[in-house]
């Protein structure tokens, strides 16, 4: 079980960064994922597809925490006033000069499930049927997931004036 | 050596398999191409996935065990206060002293049907004040909606 966490780590970690866009909400989602799977006990052992599994559980871990951290911003006033770190404003991306950060807040600022296929696609390196199977949906829209973020990528690459590096 | 425009093309269109993509992502990080876009790009992948995490696990053991001694803590207080609630209950009703209510006894029942009669004789004669007054101001409600209807219609 332990070794299993500490090989896969840095994959979860990285897709729960990836749709959080916050460090600490990553970190705590590792927490979280790793007392659900000590949690399961001997039935995790069971389970077919670990990596699937607990890539499953990462992503409603994130979703949830996403949902929670809107609902604070829209309770609190003061934080009405902050800028979120995955940056939806257009201008915000322009100002960036850093190329890396210029890509990361383009795809921070796309919908929930752009940014999935993202990660799991080109940056990890999955199948369609590994993806199809962690968002629970089929292998056609999962495809359709693709062609979407990838037009909305070269899009807002196109809009945001990476075009002149 | 593969077309790379034709296989970018095929990428953008979302029609490319994991090894056309791999090749993608290592041609572009060994040469120096003139599409800097999509050099970018996949050199942002590749960069993404470096990323680690150098976090410790606390030991899930220790978490579930102090998940498991708080509601158990929380169980216990529970019925703590439970049974001081209980006790006190307990000593109120034998301690509260009944002296005040018996000097409102009445022992004579001719005297206490009397009390009741006059107390339903009171209740009967509010109600029908009550009554009186809320048919009188229905009335005067529907003197005003005559009055608007008139208004109205002139």
């Amino acid at each position: 079980m332990e070794n299993f966490l500490l090989a896969y780590k840095d994959k979860f970690y990285r897709f729960a960064l990836r749709l959080t866009g916050d460090r600490d909400d990553a970190d705590d989602i590792m927490q979280e994922l790793a007392i659900k799977i000590w949690k399961k006990g001997e039935d995790f052992e069971k389970i077919e597809n670990k990596e699937a599994w607990c890539m499953t559980v990462t992503r409603n871990l994130s979703i949830d925490r996403i949902r929670k951290n809107k609902m604070r911003e829209h309770e609190s006033i003061k934080d009405a006033y902050k800028v979120s770190s995955d940056s939806r404003n257009p201008e915000k991306i322009l100002e960036s000069d850093d190329l890396m950060t210029k890509l990361k807040h383009l795809i921070s600022s796309m919908p929930e499930n752009y940014k999935t296929v993202i990660q799991l696609r080109e940056i990890e390196e999955m199948t369609y049927k590994e993806i199809a199977e962690i968002m629970d949906i089929d292998l056609h829209k999962v495809k359709v997931y693709i062609f979407r973020a990838r037009k909305m990528l070269q899009q807002l690459i196109l809009n945001s004036g990476l075009k002149r590096i | 050596m593969k077309d790379i425009n034709k296989l970018l093309e095929k990428y953008w269109e979302g029609e490319t398999t994991l090894d056309e993509e791999k090749y993608l992502k290592e041609h572009f990080a060994s040469n120096k191409s003139s599409d800097n876009k999509s050099q970018a790009i996949f050199n942002y992948f590749r960069e993404e996935k470096r990323i680690s995490y150098h976090g410790k696990f606390k030991s899930p053991k220790n978490n579930i065990f102090k998940i498991n001694f708080t509601r158990e803590f929380a169980i216990a207080a529970s019925i703590v206060i439970l049974l001081g609630l209980a006790f006190l209950m307990r000593n109120y009703v034998k301690d509260t002293p009944k002296s005040h209510l018996v000097k409102y006894e009445v022992k004579d029942p001719q005297k206490a049907k009397e009390i009741t009669k006059n107390a339903l004789a009171l209740l009967a004669r509010n109600y029908n004040k009550g009554e009186t007054t809320l048919s009188e101001n229905i009335k005067n409600i529907n003197k005003i909606n005559i009055i608007n209807t008139l208004i109205k219609n002139n």
